[in-house]
């Protein structure tokens, strides 16, 4: 983004003296019109920023825990180490409708959307800000920047040059070790960074997990207004996952994650400036499983533990096909053999292509114009989810454009849009309108008004999941299945906003009034209409039979269609004080009166829907975060987080309402060429708190625990 | 009007063109003598005063600095027909003086480190004015102590509180402010503190031994500053540096306050410096002190009395930060520095 690589300094002897030319020499341009953001007075929706000071107090290990700080948010971990967050609720595991960027590179996926936190290969302390959107913004994010948009930016190499080691041990097995080193050599600034983690997760699940990473940023550049950014990354990670469940078995996951961006940047003149940038992203997760075979999970079913375990198959058999079958001809009739059942959740490979040109334009003193274009490939391949080896490919391209135009020193407005056709889908426009009004210097109101869409997922589009027996394509049982081409679902905002800013006094307000109205909405819902696989059979009996044991796994099918809608109204306060340069507090609250109707049952054609949406959505949020350095070099931070009751989508739970409570104590110190600090976190102090799964019937609750760390760092300069 | 390079007019215009290389210009004050009842007859005709301006060099900014000096005097002597009658300023660079200038002339200018030195080779110490001077940021030996010492100086360099009230002014609130030197450089512990506790700022010093440490030693000084305040060091300040320092900085959302208005032009968001007109006032009033008497009135090298105040609108407004207008700037801090 910015050409900064390495610091030349003229002497080193600090001789060197300093003619009169010196005071009156032209300079290079270096922060033109088109390289500067906007300030947050003049952006036209809220926001709220984590910096490096709120990411140390808050004691947080992951990105996902981070964003709980943010008015609105709700994180659940399905696993110890697997998260999904989400803006306003109306999500599931996989959180589809808001965008993520990492320096610049979305990384959503493509395949299952949402995002796959504990793959990502960034540590937290290599994270400069995350600048969090709240609110749609696909006018300049384009779809899926649905209902806000995370977008985390990392260290500059040359920012934080040098090596640095960190550890942290502590309970639940947590055992991390990550080490950077950043330099430069000539016009080239790099940082390289490791990372190893391990961490047992829940108390009462089998989610232990472990996840190694490398990250590599390099940075040349070749004048004053080229540069060249590299980034390439990869991780690898095993997951427990699953329950006692036969088609949720404990089971571990492999998943791979590898990404390569290249960025070019040139300043053409202060007020011309285009960068063009690629990159792609793969993620695979290696997960399928096999049941035990078919006679011995017969023998396991609580229904027959009556009889001797070895006619326990026939008592099935004869039972299913209404006395005509023992077992083997069960078998036979059925064409089905004495083996396992197949399945896989979340096995697949996705990948993401994308390449943009963006130009900059300052056109006048108070007019600054960006725009651009991309083309975007995203591919999906999944024997188990898509029921084809072949991947399946889905092009898009896009145009879009964004003004600010300074009318008056009081009144800003920000208007843009953005144009994305998909392949196989209709072309829509994201417009996004927004004026920004400067009281004075400390009072900023702003009104605006935005639509968004999120297009379906590959799998949305495409799922064909079924339960095979033995091998893959040896169908059995329809679980989940497209049935249509789906629309993408809208959003429409609008925005009452207040920024006072009072540097004096360290303190930031934003407050936010909102009304959104979600239309087209892509439920999952389940499909009695939708009939299992016959195998070929003809035999009514037969076929009667397989249809018996087709119920005994699933009846139906899910599936996903357009249909629903919800309005969300409320209200989010984002405060952010620091009297002091010692001192931080941090608040955020939201309240969000959320309603609609939504799809849950299709039955003889008919769709039912319910209101159950306004229980998908917390009415509150509230979180604070507060921090205070002492003269001697110690830190003492807290942070308080509460999420009213809510149900997570998807396989989630009812969760009770969330309350967190955690405390850091740090101390920094400086030896001789290095410096470093060590810390006590505690996190979940108040203890025993329920997250995403609350399921004692299916012997899943994911319980927190209080947990107490240690982490020490040592950087070398 | 030019003759032989001798230009013989009354300016009386605000824009004057710049000169070429050799020029002289000759104040007949017709104004005086003719429109003034009985001013001719009322006081004695004293002869020509000769000023010479000798430049460092060709450079753009020599001739701006002399444009304007002629301006000034011109203006000073309409104002004060009892002391200029009849003045006449040449200005040249060395190579180009005629032999035996010093002799010919009642004050001697010199604008830049090479001028000076030049009149210091030829013996030349009284009725002389040193402009333009750099002052080295060098604390323990600054190269240009011994030919100043004594003599009528005027650095290009502003006083430390003045740039430290602009970087205060320049935060948006905050009294933080962030000082990058090298090692051997920069200013007097005792003067930080005094400056400190003037201006209610705290001031932090990261010291830069090499190019390795640069970035490090910006890196955590940003942590601990809302300002940047670059002061004139051309081992920390130069082509090479100001892109990564104004681009980190950017990076962590701290405005830099720089020396020139090039430093702003090019991403600072703002800078106390002296203009060429600046400079000419300044000149044109210690001139004045000599041509008001035939003693030499010697007061040693002094900080510029005008400056002036850029702002970056486009970078503050980019941070957040609301500055009020140059001449608001400037104005406030003047009103803060003794007179």
């Amino acid at each position: 983004m910015l050409p900064a690589i390495c610091f030349q300094i003229g002497n080193a002897a600090g001789s060197d003296p300093i003619s009169e030319d010196y005071f009156f020499e032209e300079l290079p341009v270096v922060l033109s019109a088109t390289r500067l953001s906007q300030s947050l007075a003049d952006t036209p929706t809220a926001m709220t920023i984590i910096d490096k000071e709120m990411i140390r107090a808050s004691g947080a290990r992951n990105i996902p825990d981070l964003l709980r700080l943010v008015p609105g948010f709700a994180v659940g971990f399905y696993s110890g180490s697997r998260a999904t967050a989400t803006y306003h609720g109306l999500a599931d595991q996989y959180a589809r409708d808001m965008q993520v960027l990492i320096d610049g590179r979305s990384v959503y996926d493509p395949a299952f959307g949402g995002v796959a936190w504990a793959d990502m290969p960034i540590e937290v302390d290599e994270i400069d800000r995350i600048e969090v959107i709240r609110g749609p913004n696909a006018a300049a994010y384009g779809s899926n920047s649905f209902s806000g948009v995370v977008n985390i930016i990392s260290d500059h190499p040359a920012d934080r040059p040098g090596t640095m080691l960190k550890t942290i041990i502590g309970e639940g097995n947590v055992r991390k070790i990550y080490g950077r080193h950043a330099g430069s050599v000539g016009n080239f600034a790099y940082r390289l960074s490791a990372n190893y983690d391990e961490y047992d997760g829940f108390e009462d699940r089998e989610d232990s997990a472990d996840t190694r990473w490398f990250n590599f940023h390099g940075e040349q550049t070749l004048d004053n207004d080229d540069t060249v950014e590299f980034r390439v990354g990869f991780s690898q990670g095993n997951y427990g996952e699953g329950w006692s469940d036969i088609f949720q078995q404990t089971r571990v996951l492999n998943n791979r994650y590898n990404f390569q961006q290249i960025t070019w940047k040139h300043q053409q003149s202060p007020s011309n400036e285009f960068q063009i940038n690629f990159y792609h992203n793969y993620q695979q997760i290696e997960d399928s499983y096999r049941s035990p075979i078919i006679s011995d999970v017969i023998k396991g079913l609580d229904d027959l533990q009556g009889f001797p375990e070895p006619i326990r198959p026939d008592i099935f058999a004869l039972g299913l096909s209404g006395g005509n079958y023992n077992f083997q001809m069960f078998l036979d009739e059925l064409k089905l053999t004495d083996s396992p059942l197949t399945l896989s959740w979340l096995g697949f490979e996705s990948d993401r292509y994308d390449l943009e040109f963006q130009q900059t334009l300052q056109t006048s003193e108070n007019l600054r114009l960006v725009w651009g274009a991309g083309a975007r490939q995203d591919r999906g391949e999944s024997v188990w989810i898509f029921h084809q080896y072949d991947a399946i490919t889905r092009n898009q391209i896009r145009l879009f454009a964004n003004t600010e135009w300074h009318i008056s020193p009081a009144w800003v407005i920000n208007a843009g849009g953005m144009v994305e056709r998909f392949e196989d889908k209709d072309p829509f426009f994201s417009p996004r309108l927004a004026i920004n009004h400067h009281m004075d210097q400390n009072n900023t109101f702003r009104a605006s008004a935005s639509r968004a869409y999120r297009m379906p997922t590959l799998l949305e589009d495409h799922i064909n999941l079924v339960v095979f027996l033995d091998e893959p394509l040896n169908d059995l049982n329809t679980w989940i299945l497209a049935t249509g081409n789906l629309d993408p679902q809208s959003i429409d905002s609008f925005e009452l906003g207040y920024l006072g800013s009072f540097p004096e006094i360290g303190l930031i307000l934003d407050l936010k009034l909102f009304h959104e109205k979600i239309n087209n909405m892509i439920n999952e819902i389940h499909n009695l209409d939708i009939p299992d696989p016959d195998r070929g059979l003809t035999d009514p009996i037969a076929l009667a039979t397989l249809n018996n044991f087709n119920q005994l796994i699933q009846e139906g099918a899910g599936t996903y269609i357009n249909s629903g809608e919800a309005t969300i109204n409320g209200l989010e306060v984002n405060l952010d004080f620091r009297p002091t340069p010692r001192d931080l507090i941090f608040l955020g609250y939201s309240y969000a009166n959320t309603y609609g109707q939504e799809a849950f049952l299709i039955l003889d054609g008919t769709i039912q829907s319910d209101n159950g949406i306004s229980d998908n959505a917390a009415s509150h949020t509230f979180s604070i975060l507060g921090s205070h350095r002492f003269d001697s070099g110690i830190q003492i931070s807290s942070a308080y987080y509460h999420v009213g009751e809510m149900t997570w989508g998807g396989e989630g739970d009812l969760i009770p309402t969330f309350r967190r409570w955690d405390v850091r104590l740090g101390k920094q110190f400086t030896l001789p060429g290095m410096d470093g600090e060590i810390a006590l976190i505690g996190q979940n102090l108040n203890g025993g708190h329920v997250d995403f799964f609350n399921a004692p019937n299916r012997d899943l609750v994911n319980r927190w625990e209080t947990r107490f760390f240690l982490q020490a760092s040592l950087g070398f300069r | 009007m030019f003759t032989d390079g001798k230009l013989t007019a009354l300016r009386t215009g605000n824009a004057l063109p710049v000169l070429g290389r050799f020029c002289r210009v000759l104040l007949l004050l017709f104004l005086a003598q003719h429109f003034i009842p009985g001013y001719a007859d009322s006081r004695e005709i004293e002869r020509q005063q000769n000023i010479l301006i000798i430049k460092s060099g060709t450079a753009t900014v020599y001739d701006k600095v002399v444009s304007a000096i002629e301006h000034y005097i011109i203006l000073y002597c309409r104002n004060h027909p009892d002391i200029c009658t009849e003045i006449d300023i040449t200005s040249s660079i060395p190579t180009d003086l005629k032999p035996e200038w010093s002799r010919h002339s009642d004050l001697v200018i010199t604008l830049g480190t090479k001028a000076a030195t030049f009149t210091r080779d030829h013996g030349v110490s009284k009725k002389i004015i040193h402009a333009m001077i750099p002052k080295q940021p060098n604390r323990n030996s600054n190269i240009n102590d011994g030919i100043f010492q004594g003599t009528d100086t005027i650095y290009l360099n502003q006083p430390l509180e003045r740039s430290l009230r602009l970087a205060k002014l320049s935060t948006g609130g905050g009294k933080r402010i962030g000082i990058l030197v090298h090692k051997n450089n920069g200013p007097a512990e005792s003067i930080l503190r005094r400056s400190e506790n003037n201006l209610g700022v705290t001031i932090t010093l990261a010291e830069v031994g090499d190019s390795k440490e640069l970035g490090s030693k910006l890196g955590k000084l940003l942590g601990r500053s809302d300002v940047l305040l670059a002061l004139p060091d051309a081992n920390i300040h130069n082509r090479k540096t100001i892109s990564n320092i104004l681009t980190s900085t950017y990076r962590k959302k701290v405005p830099v306050v720089g020396f020139s208005a090039a430093y702003v032009k090019a991403g600072a968001i703002s800078a106390v410096h002296s203009t060429p007109d600046d400079i000419a006032r300044h000149i044109v009033d210690v001139s004045a002190s000599h041509l008001s008497t035939k003693t030499d009135l010697i007061k040693g090298p002094k900080y510029p009395k005008y400056f002036s105040v850029s702002v970056n609108r486009k970078v503050a407004r980019s941070l957040g930060i609301k500055l009020p207008s140059e001449t608001h700037l400037r104005d406030q801090i003047s009103a803060g520095e003794t007179p």
